[in-house]
């Protein structure tokens, strides 16, 4: 029997090409940027961008192994911004205490999504889709497109602490929660049980395992976490804007890299630093651009054009691989057939 | 452990359908029963009751003498039922532990912690216990299909069910691997599990179990001893039905000389060395078992799936076609096993459909030419007396015989110089009486000079109406019939023969 060592199923696995592709461009990146792209400033504008993505990637991924997506998350984190201000607006209320209930607000946006596929039985990408209409357009009703501003000093903090004067707290938390995450992934019962969910819900299903409640359960993180990361993306901004979280996207980013870093958009497969890794890259060469002084315009071709190679890439080899293991078998019967 | 299971008046019906009549029978602990029957004899319906997937209209289910009630697939697991279908219920990307464990992975105390040693060190037990060579870390999507037939085997067998039933379980396993799921079954018999072993392969059925149960028509027909039984005795009793007057009251043709389709030793990854004739006028019957490869035939004929090699003559021409555009166009017309889900576009009307394969030519300047389309689907519907008040209604709201029509007529109209007609189980659920006029339409259409190939999984149907049968098995054909010789008992015979039988006969 074959013994399989954590290094070459590292070396096998999805991720790996994938992180010699993010050395390989951020090498690139700091040597065509001559030195500006590790400036402090530089790094601070990278990082704090990646907060709100990396902590809806724990939602989104996980969503996304289970079998289901979820197209609101950009709707639901402005909402909850907004419903932040609106209440550090008009209550006197302590900011941490308005946080809480902004969660709980979030959990009841996570629940009608919750309801609309598992009682009314709509596929996720429609339910979410439509639910995502409906957050955004809640948003421009709240203030008729204006913006609220922030100016609870304590949450602010939140947007502009820096470890070393380059590193953001906030992007510490992030990546902390997102290992939180993939620990849960990788080595609880519960974690292992949405890989089997998403992979073969009929096997779940037969194996005795409850996919709905798998999925509710995902769907209230999934809120919870668009909640966090849209209110520390507010903490940056000092304000809550109904359009400006959706204008940058981040979910798609998000979504982009997390199917970019081998989480299956068919659902089953894939881990969250994977998906990391995507978002990381994504963003690098995002960056690299704006560095470089390319217009803004070219950046939204290139990332989508970087995004559609690395697909094909990822298809194509995917498909080499179904061919060989075809092949293999059919040699396999080809021996039988010649010995018997 | 040692557990019963019996079936008491179990029946089943479908809207218009009775899947299921009155099937009695028992299979004890420590006894393995075969079920045997031709397609669509019930063998399925009769699975997917036992595995909670379905509930019977009438009858019961009793597990050791006390009436069981499956609500879900969860209930019969529960009760310690376990059954494994052809299709694999696996998660290609997760382990091969995980899959086996899946639902019941061990934990670490109470935790939510996965006790990961335990669960590799349960796992190579199993794949010990069953003699084989694979890592339970490996990705099963990585496993032959041969190994991940194994990993669905070693699932059931770590439920510890006491009542197993297999589907065409060796289906996808070589030699070997078939060797060793015996072994495998042998050691549940004397654990004292009851094994229910559906297979059409006779050389398993008389070396493994101890008691045959037949289905036919959704009836229970025969019990038997496997020792006091022969291979003759039970293809007897799974064929010979009332033959009603339908086939008696048909006009029919004799064929021509002229051969429209000559198939030389066309090969793909699922077919082997098939050769074969069909005549202008002619119905050429293909038989076999499900799986074996008619429809992949007729598919490579239709240039609907790559060939390997091999050669394909129409109409005295050796054909290249590259898709089934070039083929429609040399007059190669195919009406598909699956007509809802590659025959119709269900949710368009009747003349769009009709339309469909000559709407090219139908066009004027940029528009297609809706008058003509119309006319088309006009004569369909009187031709085949299609039941709709207007050729716009939607495919979809149709009954499944008049859909099949609308296929016929798509095929048959006078845009389309159909010379060569496939008709991939054409009768499939579809009512008595459009049966009857379906086949006296394809009779007509042969006396056209038309050649027809003739698919189906009813014997019947395919004796009765074909001038000759070509009978595949595994992927080759493994004989052929002329009218005059084509009883049941010849066409099963030549369907399931093993191969040594018939290396001997020959």
């Amino acid at each position: 029997m074959k013994k399989s060592n954590p290094l070459s199923t590292f070396a096998k696995s999805k991720s790996f090409p994938l992180i010699i592709i993010l050395v390989v461009m951020t090498v690139i990146t700091w040597i065509v940027s001559k030195g500006r792209f590790f400036t402090a400033g530089n790094m601070l504008t990278l990082l704090y961008g990646m907060v709100i993505q990396i902590i809806m990637l724990c939602g989104i991924g996980c969503i996304l192994i289970s079998g289901n997506i979820d197209l609101s998350v950009g709707g639901q984190a402005t909402l909850c911004t907004m419903v932040f201000a609106w209440l550090c607006k008009n209550t006197p209320l302590h900011w941490a205490l308005v946080f809480v209930v902004t969660l709980v607000f979030a959990l009841c946006l996570g629940l009608v999504n919750t309801l609309l596929v598992n009682k009314l039985r709509f596929p996720s990408f429609i339910a979410t889709i439509g639910m995502s209409s409906v957050y955004r357009g809640l948003c421009s009703v709240m203030t008729k497109g204006d913006n609220i501003q922030i100016n609870r000093q304590g949450f602010l903090l939140l947007g502009r602490t820096n470890l070393f004067g380059f590193l953001p707290a906030s992007f510490v938390f992030a990546i902390v929660v997102l290992a939180i995450f993939q620990f849960i992934m990788s080595y609880t019962r519960f974690g292992r049980n949405i890989f089997v969910v998403g992979g073969n819900p009929q096997a779940a299903r037969l194996a005795g395992l409850n996919p709905d409640r798998t999925r509710m359960v995902l769907f209230l993180v999934n809120s919870a976490m668009a909640c966090v990361g849209g209110l520390l993306w507010s903490a940056q901004a000092k304000m809550a804007s109904p359009t400006s979280i959706i204008t940058a996207a981040p979910d798609m980013m998000v979504i982009s890299g997390a199917i970019l870093g081998g989480i299956a958009f068919t659902g089953g497969a894939g881990n969250l630093v994977g998906g990391l890794v995507g978002v990381l890259l994504l963003n690098i060469f995002k960056n690299m651009l704006i560095i470089m002084n390319i217009p803004t315009y070219w950046t939204v071709f290139a990332t989508g054009f970087v995004l559609a190679v690395a697909l094909m890439l990822d298809y194509i080899s995917t498909e080499r691989r179904r061919k060989a293991l075809l092949a293999a078998s059919a040699a396999a019967e080809a021996a039988e057939a010649a010995g018997g | 452990m040692a557990k019963t299971l019996e079936f008491r008046g179990i029946g089943k019906s479908y809207p218009g359908v009775r899947a299921l009549d009155n099937v009695n029978f028992k299979v004890e602990s420590g006894k393995v029963l075969a079920l045997l029957g031709e397609n669509g004899a019930g063998k399925s319906t009769l699975l997917k009751i036992l595995s909670g997937d379905q509930k019977p209209t009438d009858g019961e289910i009793l597990v050791d003498g006390k009436p069981t009630v499956f609500n879900s697939p969860h209930d019969a697991h529960a009760a310690g039922i376990s059954v494994i279908y052809q299709e694999r219920q696996l998660m290609p990307s997760m382990s091969v532990a995980e899959n086996i464990f899946a639902g019941a992975i061990p934990v670490k105390g109470k935790g939510p912690m996965v006790d990961w040693k335990k669960l590799y060190e349960e796992t190579k037990k199993l794949i010990d216990f069953f003699g084989l060579d694979i890592d339970p870390s490996e990705q099963v999507g990585r496993l032959s299909i041969a190994n991940q037939q194994m990993v669905e085997i070693m699932k059931a067998y770590r439920r510890n069910s006491d009542i197993i039933a297999y589907d065409e379980p060796t289906a996808p396993l070589s030699e070997k691997e078939i060797e060793l799921m015996f072994q495998g079954i042998e050691k549940q018999k004397q654990r004292g599990m009851a094994i229910i072993y559906v297979s059409h392969r006779m050389n398993e059925i008389f070396r493994i179990t101890d008691e045959i149960v037949i289905l036919k028509d959704g009836k229970h027909v025969a019990t038997m001893e496997t020792a006091k039984t022969t291979e003759a005795e039970l293809i007897t009793k799974m064929v010979g039905r009332d033959i009603g007057d339908t086939y008696s009251n048909l006009r029919r043709n004799t064929p021509k000389e002229e051969v429209v389709l000559e198939v030389k030793n066309l090969n793909t990854p699922k077919l082997h060395n098939v050769s074969f004739q069909v005549h202008a006028g002619e119905i050429v019957g293909l038989a076999g078992l499900v799986g074996a490869g008619r429809t992949e035939t007729a598919r490579a004929i239709f240039a609907a799936d790559p060939i390997t090699s091999g050669e394909i003559w129409l109409g005295g021409k050796q054909t290249h076609f590259k898709s089934p555009r070039d083929a429609i166009d040399a007059g190669v017309a195919l009406c598909p096993e699956d007509r809802k889900e590659q025959g119709l576009v269900m949710y368009r009307s009747i003349s769009d459909n009709i339309a469909l394969p000559v709407v090219e030519y139908l066009k004027k300047g940029l528009f297609v030419d809706r008058g003509i389309a119309g006319d088309l689907a006009d004569k369909a519907v009187s031709d085949y007396d299609i039941k709709t008040p207007t050729i716009m209604k939607l495919v979809a709201e149709l009954s499944g015989g008049n859909q099949q029509k609308v296929i016929l007529g798509r095929w048959t109209s006078d845009a389309v110089k159909t010379k060569l007609l496939i008709l991939d189980e054409p009768t499939k659920g579809i009512d008595v009486g459009t049966k009857a006029e379906i086949y006296q339409k394809v009779c007509d259409l042969a006396s056209e000079g038309i050649a027809v190939l003739f698919i189906s999984s009813e014997l019947t149907e395919v004796i009765n109406l074909a001038d000759r049968i070509v009978v595949m098995r595994g992927g080759s054909i493994s004989g052929e019939l002329p009218r005059a010789e084509a009883t049941e008992e010849n066409v099963l015979t030549l369907a399931m023969a093993d191969e040594a039988k018939k290396e001997a006969k020959a």
